[in-house]
This record gives structure tokens, C-alpha cells and sequence, in this order.
């Protein structure tokens, strides 16, 4: 049985697993919400399920899946442009990558930015800014 | 500095040809439109979490003007200035997708439902229906 848990955590493992993104988000890829807070200042990337459909194949099994994922880093600064990099870097990783899914049981056919995120958060705490900068991903594959 | 111009012509023409050929689909696409924006928006509502219900209450469904009788739009607004956080986190919080799955959902609930109108009148419908 497929497993499309594993498919997500191959998507935080490209990220995770690159040095460049890395150094500009030293806190870590994390899912949905970085663990204990987010103590400013910080860097880090979130990555969330937004939505996801399957295509249904005869006998009940699925011809293909599409996830679309939110891809953000999001960095305490002054300025919007760490965040804006560490999205161009994001957006390097995944659109148009064809990702290595084998591990989780499944074949990657396409990944694809869908709509570009950015916006400000003033942290009424620290009298500063978070940066939220990414993109929504889709990523279509199938069991393997 | 140099200017670039492109002009498409004949497409209301076009649009004028499709609807002879489908009569009565836009009268019934307006009413088709509206019933599914408005339920879109009731399950964007739905999707959201509630403190005030200002956040809810801020969904709201129009229909744009067009100078075309075979154009039809609706818009489905949120107006709530904090609507970003909710859809997409904050540094503490999670993100709560409802409006883009729901939007998806609504866009394509009107594709396959004019498709399938387009069909009962016996022609035939191909391409990309993404």
C-alpha cells in the first residue's frame, strides 16, 4: 500500500539535504510549524500539505497523485531580501525537478511552482519583521 | 522607447459562434456560476477557524460586470486583512489551507458541470480541461 506520508518527507529531505538553502535557513525544514516557537531572530523553512488529489485506475488503484505543497522560508530580518533568496533557491530545488521518490514507493512524473507567497509579519514582540517567502509546489507522481 | 502592440480580433465574434452553437448554455452557465461560487464560499467559511466570525464573515461572493452576453465572472473575495496568516501560518502558527483547496475544488465543479452541458447537446468537448 502506498504510503503518501513518505512522498512528503522526500520533499523536506531535498531541502534539508542542501547546503546552500541551509545557510540561509540555518533552524531547519520543518512541517507545518517549527517545534517550541520561533524564538527571533530565526531562519527556517516550512513546508505543508495544501491539497491533494488522486487520479482513481481501475480495481481501485490510483493512476497518479497530485500534492500541492507550501514552501516557505520564513527568516527574521530587516529586510525582505534573505527570504527572497532562500525562496529563489527553494524554487531552484523543486520546479521542474524530478524528484527521487523511490524510497517512499512511488515515481515522480513533475513538480511545478503554482503561485508565488510572499509577505510580511511584524513581530509585535521584537518590533521587527518575519519574512514568509515561497511558493506553492505541485508535485505529481505515482505508486510505484 | 519601443512599443509593442497585440491585438486579437474577432474573438466576440468567436464567442458569439460558440453560443449559437450551445443555445441557452451561458443563461444557464450564470445560474450554474453563482450556485457553486456560493457554495465555495460556504465551504471556505466552513474551512476556517472561528474566534470573532470575522474572518468567515469577510467571504463574500460578486459577479463582475461584462460587456460580453457569452462572458461570465465571479469573484470570490476575503477580505479580512489577517486572511494570509490564517491561509498561510505565521512564524507561530500553522498554516490553514481552505481558501486555495476549496477555490480548486469550486474551479473545477464548474469545468466538469459546463462540460457535461456542452455534451447534452450533443457535441464534443477535447483539450486540456485542467
Amino acid at each position: 500500500m502506498a504510503d503518501s506520508g513518505l512522498v512528503d518527507a522526500a520533499v523536506m529531505e531535498v531541502l534539508a539535504n542542501d547546503a546552500a538553502l541551509s545557510a540561509l535557513c540555518p533552524d531547519g525544514v520543518y512541517w507545518g510549524i517549527r517545534p517550541g516557537g520561533s524564538p527571533a531572530p530565526g531562519a527556517f523553512v516550512i513546508v505543508a500539505l495544501f491539497d491533494h488529489r488522486e487520479e482513481p485506475a481501475l480495481a481501485g488503484d490510483t493512476l497518479y497523485e497530485k500534492t500541492n505543497y507550501l514552501v516557505k522560508a520564513v527568516i527574521f530580518s530587516t529586510s525582505k531580501t534573505p527570504a527572497r533568496q532562500a525562496a529563489a533557491r527553494i524554487h531552484a530545488l523543486l520546479h521542474g525537478a524530478l524528484l527521487d521518490l523511490t524510497a517512499a514507493g512511488y515515481t515522480a512524473m513533475d513538480c511545478r511552482r503554482l503561485d508565488r507567497v510572499a509577505y510580511p509579519e511584524i513581530d509585535l514582540m521584537n518590533k521587527a519583521t518575519w519574512h514568509h517567502h515561497g511558493g506553492q509546489y505541485e508535485v505529481m507522481s505515482y505508486p510505484t | 522607447m519601443l512599443g509593442t502592440k497585440l491585438m486579437i480580433a474577432g474573438v466576440e465574434r468567436l464567442l458569439a459562434e460558440l453560443e449559437a452553437l450551445t443555445p441557452g448554455l451561458t443563461a444557464e452557465a450564470v445560474t450554474l456560476q453563482k450556485s457553486i461560487a456560493v457554495e465555495t464560499a460556504a465551504a471556505i467559511r466552513a474551512a476556517y477557524p472561528s474566534a470573532s466570525g470575522r474572518l468567515r464573515a469577510s467571504v463574500q461572493v460578486s459577479r463582475l460586470d461584462s460587456n460580453s452576453p457569452a462572458r461570465i465572472f465571479s469573484t470570490i473575495t476575503v477580505t479580512a486583512p489577517y486572511a494570509n496568516y490564517v491561509e498561510f501560518g505565521t512564524a507561530h502558527t500553522t498554516p490553514t489551507p481552505a481558501f486555495v483547496p476549496n477555490m480548486r475544488i469550486g474551479r473545477e465543479r464548474f469545468a466538469a458541470a459546463m462540460i457535461a452541458r456542452v455534451k447534452a447537446r450533443g457535441l464534443v468537448v477535447g483539450g486540456d480541461l485542467r
